[in-house]
Order: structure tokens, then C-alpha cells, then sequence
């Protein structure tokens, strides 16, 4: 478990490197030059290549990387093209904000998405079943934004109950996190459902009722205990998705947090600060793809055994070996 | 052999050879949300088809002064026009051509690029798989909808640009569904024997591959058309879809924003547009899964 845990660690140092690179390579393929954008309209060609030193822009494309990559090593993000203030600065408070919104959203849609998908798949078919169902297929194909929109148009503006936009108070988050929530949430219940369905039909569900086991100790623990595999890699995929749609949502609010200093970044074609907003997003969702793949091993035994290292599983094949 | 067995042989080929796609349509006819959906998705096809015989496209993109922000149910503008007074039902027919042109060329290049490339991973394996499942797992470090928002920075508005876009941040979640079953039915026995006779990796891949993808292969691209339409109306929202003038409910929903306080409508008519269709075709797709795969049934 331990070596397991440290291999998984040492990859995300690699993945955010790759990432980088990736994300690198892509914004550099936009055709406008960020130099002349950032100049004013009359400019002479020493000009151009001062602002092209100032920025490292004169220099190839790999070392521009490299360069980066060394200076964000010790928290240096770049210059923004839009402000000329680091981008360190401007993005590090935003981080807060937008942990914030999307972990409170997914604590709330776990706490609330899990018991939702396991009552209706026990009682498959039954009114509650049906009604979730169809609730559950008509918010899922809100857009995110718009949902938010009418959200503010009844409850801010008509009913005067929340503020429209901005932070501070705890009716502040109430609209957005229910925003992000409802849409995720619809497809979590399904996706919960139709895991719970497969462990209910399994032999040993059949083996524990028909030994007398109580109808709650077959659902929780003996179903849900192995539906919980499943469950945990969806909760990662909808993470993932959720920290995107969390963009819009922090748009349409106007939370200050990193998703929109993304759309404020795209805007400016601001290239340095958009890189690291995106660098953000990607830790997080390597951050919470760690916590999964560690869980998947706390959950089930049979994946902790396959990372044990290699002298212990020798010495316990011995072991078994030997037995027969 | 006889006349008659040489029928009968003819009549079980015969059968044999529609048997999947009848049994698929006979499954869909029975159940009725999927046959209204089916209907829907139908009228929406074809009013993106015949959009320019519904209404001409020079209502959809005429600025009238005159008839600035007039409310539904005026006179000649049965959803009435927007800020720059043009008619909001011709800009809703015409942007279901934008929506469908933009959601499903991207889907069906998302997924056929992505089963190329999960198919010559799952066939060829070793070094060839390792690499291409790397680079998507690293792609799918960043959320598809910020890769899309990323690309569209990079290449600027317009149609083409949004394509790219989507089709790109589909890749990794197709790339591993898809190899997943590939992977699957590569290790099936009639792989294993058209090895065993010599086929190359490339014969096997359209001969056996492929035809056992389809069902998978159009599962999801039906759930991808709807999530693009989505995702594309939602860049549009931001400022990075279509050109100007163009008709897209993304740009039509972003442009109703300053007007929120007063004509409701600018907002309220293309998000329905847009949800109803996303309904209808997530509706049809999930009738299509209980089609393909009756065991699926029921299933999210």
C-alpha cells in the first residue's frame, strides 16, 4: 500500500509536466502574436523585439517551455499580457474560492446522490423510482448556465431572495452551488442506480437473503459494499466534468475564482495567465484522481494485493504453494 | 436439393442478414417515449434541413430598427426580435442548423478518430497502446469543457474552430470506452482463429473490430450530439462560438443577457430551445441503449 501510494504520488509531478506541455503547445497555436497585440498601434520593429525580450517570446517555442516550466518551479507564473502584473498574484487567492464551490457541491451531491441511487434501485420501478427517474432525465438536459440564468431571474431579481452575483455571505453560494449541484446530481443518481441494479442481481445478494440476513444488512452491506467500486470511479468522472461546468458557473455569478479568470483570460488572449488557471484546473483533477485510485485500494483488497511489492508477493505465493 | 429447401435456405439468409438493425427497430417501435422522441429528433433534423424554405435566412440576420425588442405575439414576430430587431424564431430555426452542423460533425469525428486510434491500440498492443493511452490519460487530466475553451482561444470564432474543439475534448472519454470493448472483443475466439489463419491487424480490424463497435459506436455518439450542442451553446455563451452575425442559441442566450430585466424572452426562448433538444435526444439515445442491449435495460 505504501509503495503503491508513493508511485501514485511521484506520477503527478510527470502528469502536471505533460499537461503543461500539452496546454502549451495548444495556445501556441493561435495565429495572432501576442507581441503586436500587446504594443500599441504605431510601433517600430526595435519596439516589437524589446517587448518580445521583455515577455521571452523571441526565443523557440521548446525553450519558452522550459523556461516556463523552470520559473513556475519556484512560483513563477509569467507576466500577464493584459495587466503586466505577475500572474502568481492574481491566481493564487483565487484558488480558495473555487475549491470552495466545487467541493462543496460534489460533499453535497455524494451525501445526497448515493442514498437518492441506492432507494431507487432497490425499490426499482416503484413511484419513487419512476419520478426520480424522470426528474433525474429532465435536469440533466439543462444547460448549466441557463438553469443559472433562471435561477436569478426568479429567485434574485423577481423573489428578491439571494443576491445576484458576487461572494461573502452564505446566501451568496446558495444559487451557484445549486446551479452546479442539479444537473451533476441528475446524472449521478442514475449512474449510482445502475451500479446498485448490477450488485442486487448478483448470487451472493440471493445467497444472503435466502441465509436470513436482514434486508438492511443485504442492501448496505453486503450490495452496496461492492457497488461502492463503481461509484467511487464515477464520483472521479463527474469531478472532472463538474470543475468545467464550474467555469460557467463562476461566470454567470460573477465569483471571483479561478474559472472566471479563465473566461477573463480568453478574452485578453491572455495567454500566460490562461496557462496557469488551466494548470490549476488540472491539478485539481489529478489531485482528486489520486484520492480515487488510493480509495479503489482502501475498498478492495483484491486491487491492495496487487500492489504489494514484489518480494512480498513472492514470499506469499511461496506461501500458498506450499499450502497445497 | 429441391426447389423448395433452396426457399427456405434463401428466406434464413435473408433473415439473418437484417436481423440486428429489425430487431433494434422492432424493440424502439414498442416502447412510446422513445418513438415521440424519435419524432422529435426528426422535426428538429428537419428544420435545420429546410430552414431556408421555413423562413428565408435574410429574416434570421435583418436588422430592423424600427422593431427593436418587440415582445412574442407581436405582428409578424410570433417570438419577437431581439436588440438589433431581428425576428427571434427565424434566428431559432436557422441556429438548430448551426446547433446540428456543430454537434454532430463534431461527435462523429470525435468518434471516429477515437476508435481508430482505441482499435489499433487494443490490436497491436505493447508499445503502440502504452503510448496512446499515455497521451490520453494526460489529455484527460483537463476537463474536456476547459480543453475546449482552451483551443477555442487559441484558433479564434467560428464554426470550423468550435468543431475542432469539441471533437478534441470528446477524445479521451471515447478513446477509453471504446477501447474497453474492443479490447474485450479482440480476445474473442473469432479474433483469436482470423489470427490464427494469417489475417493482418488491419483486415481484423474492419472485419471483426468494427462491426462489433457499432452498437457501442452509436450509443454514444447519440449522448455526444447532445452533450456538443450543449457544450457548443455554451462557448458561444462565453464569446468564443460562431462569427457575428450567424444565429447560434449559445450567442442568442449571451446577447439576452443585458436585456434579463425586462425582456425575459431573449433568455427564456433559446435555453428552452436548447434544453428541449438536449431532452429529446438524450431521450432517444437511452431508448436506443435498451434497444441495442435489452439486458442494459433500465440502466443509466
Amino acid at each position: 500500500m505504501l509503495v503503491f501510494t508513493i508511485k501514485r504520488i511521484l506520477m503527478v509531478p510527470i502528469l502536471l509536466l505533460l499537461v503543461a506541455l500539452f496546454v502549451f503547445v495548444l495556445l501556441n497555436l493561435s495565429e495572432s502574436d501576442p507581441v503586436i497585440m500587446m504594443l500599441p498601434s504605431e510601433y517600430t520593429q526595435e519596439d516589437y523585439d524589446n517587448m518580445a525580450e521583455r515577455f521571452g517570446l523571441d526565443k523557440p517555442l521548446m525553450v519558452q517551455y522550459f523556461n516556463w516550466v523552470a520559473d513556475a518551479a519556484q512560483g513563477d507564473f509569467g507576466t500577464s499580457f493584459k495587466t503586466k502584473a505577475p500572474v502568481a498574484d492574481d491566481v493564487v487567492f483565487r484558488i480558495p474560492i473555487s475549491i470552495q464551490l466545487a467541493f462543496i457541491t460534489t460533499l453535497i451531491m455524494v451525501a445526497a446522490g448515493i442514498p437518492l441511487g441506492v432507494m431507487c434501485a432497490v425499490k426499482q420501478y416503484s413511484v419513487f423510482d419512476s419520478t426520480v427517474n424522470i426528474l433525474a432525465k429532465f435536469m440533466g438536459s439543462i444547460p448549466g448556465f441557463w438553469l443559472g440564468l433562471m435561477l436569478i431571474m426568479t429567485f434574485s431579481i423577481k423573489l428578491r431572495m439571494f443576491p445576484t452575483y458576487g461572494t461573502g455571505t452564505l446566501k451568496h453560494w446558495i444559487l451557484p452551488v445549486v446551479t452546479l449541484l442539479l444537473p451533476f446530481l441528475a446524472n449521478y443518481v442514475r449512474q449510482v442506480r445502475s451500479a446498485m441494479l448490477d450488485c442486487i442481481r448478483q448470487d451472493y445478494v440471493r445467497t444472503a437473503r435466502s441465509k436470513g440476513a436482514k434486508e438492511g444488512h443485504v442492501i448496505y452491506k453486503e450490495a452496496l459494499k461492492n457497488a461502492l467500486l463503481p461509484i467511487i470511479t464515477l464520483t472521479g468522472g463527474i469531478f472532472s466534468t463538474m470543475i468545467g461546468g464550474a467555469v460557467l458557473v463562476e461566470k454567470v455569478f460573477a465569483i471571483p475564482g479561478v474559472g472566471y479568470k479563465i473566461v477573463e483570460a480568453i478574452n485578453n488572449r491572455d495567454m500566460p495567465t490562461l496557462l496557469a488557471c488551466t494548470m490549476v484546473l488540472a491539478l485539481f483533477t489529478i489531485f482528486v484522481q489520486l484520492l480515487i485510485d488510493l480509495s479503489y485500494a482502501l475498498v478492495d483488497p483484491r486491487i491492495r494485493g496487487a500492489f504489494v511489492g514484489g518480494k512480498k508477493r513472492k514470499k506469499k505465493l511461496k506461501l500458498s504453494v506450499g499450502a497445497n | 436439393m429441391d426447389a423448395e429447401a433452396i426457399a427456405l435456405n434463401a428466406k434464413i439468409r435473408k433473415s439473418r442478414r437484417n436481423s440486428q438493425g429489425m430487431e433494434v427497430w422492432n424493440r424502439l417501435r414498442t416502447r412510446p417515449t422513445a418513438m415521440v422522441a424519435l419524432t422529435g429528433v426528426i422535426f428538429l433534423v428537419f428544420l435545420a434541413l429546410f430552414a431556408d424554405l421555413l423562413i428565408p435566412y435574410e429574416m434570421a440576420i435583418k436588422q430592423v430598427a424600427a422593431d427593436k425588442l418587440m415582445p412574442p405575439g407581436s405582428a409578424g414576430h410570433l417570438l419577437g426580435t431581439d436588440n438589433f430587431g431581428r425576428d427571434i424564431l427565424a434566428r431559432i430555426i436557422h441556429g438548430s442548423r448551426t446547433a446540428l452542423e456543430i454537434g454532430v460533425i463534431s461527435a462523429g469525428l470525435s468518434l471516429f478518430i477515437s476508435t481508430i486510434l482505441a482499435c489499433t491500440g487494443a490490436m497491436l498492443g505493447g508499445m503502440v497502446d502504452n503510448l496512446i493511452m499515455r497521451v490520453i490519460d494526460v489529455i484527460s487530466c483537463i476537463p474536456g469543457m476547459v480543453i475546449a475553451l482552451a483551443i477555442c482561444a487559441a484558433l479564434g470564432n467560428g464554426i470550423w474552430q468550435l468543431i475542432v474543439a469539441l471533437t478534441f475534448s470528446g477524445l479521451p472519454m471515447h478513446t477509453k470506452m471504446v477501447r474497453s470493448v474492443a479490447l474485450r472483443v479482440s480476445k474473442m475466439d473469432f479474433v483469436e482463429s482470423a489470427v490464427a489463419l494469417g489475417a493482418k491487424p488491419g483486415y481484423i480490424m474492419v472485419r471483426h473490430l468494427f462491426p462489433n463497435l457499432t452498437s457501442i459506436m452509436i450509443i454514444n455518439g447519440t449522448a455526444q450530439v447532445s452533450i456538443n450542442i450543449m457544450m457548443g451553446a455554451t462557448l458561444g455563451f462565453i464569446g468564443l462560438g460562431v462569427k457575428a452575425p450567424t444565429p447560434e442559441w449559445g450567442t442568442m442566450l449571451a446577447s439576452g443577457l443585458n436585456f434579463m430585466m425586462r425582456n425575459q424572452y431573449m433568455v427564456l426562448v433559446p435555453g428552452l430551445v436548447l434544453a428541449i433538444s438536449a431532452l429529446l435526444i438524450n431521450t432517444l439515445g437511452d431508448a436506443m441503449r435498451d434497444a441495442f442491449d435489452p439486458q442494459l435495460k433500465g440502466k443509466a
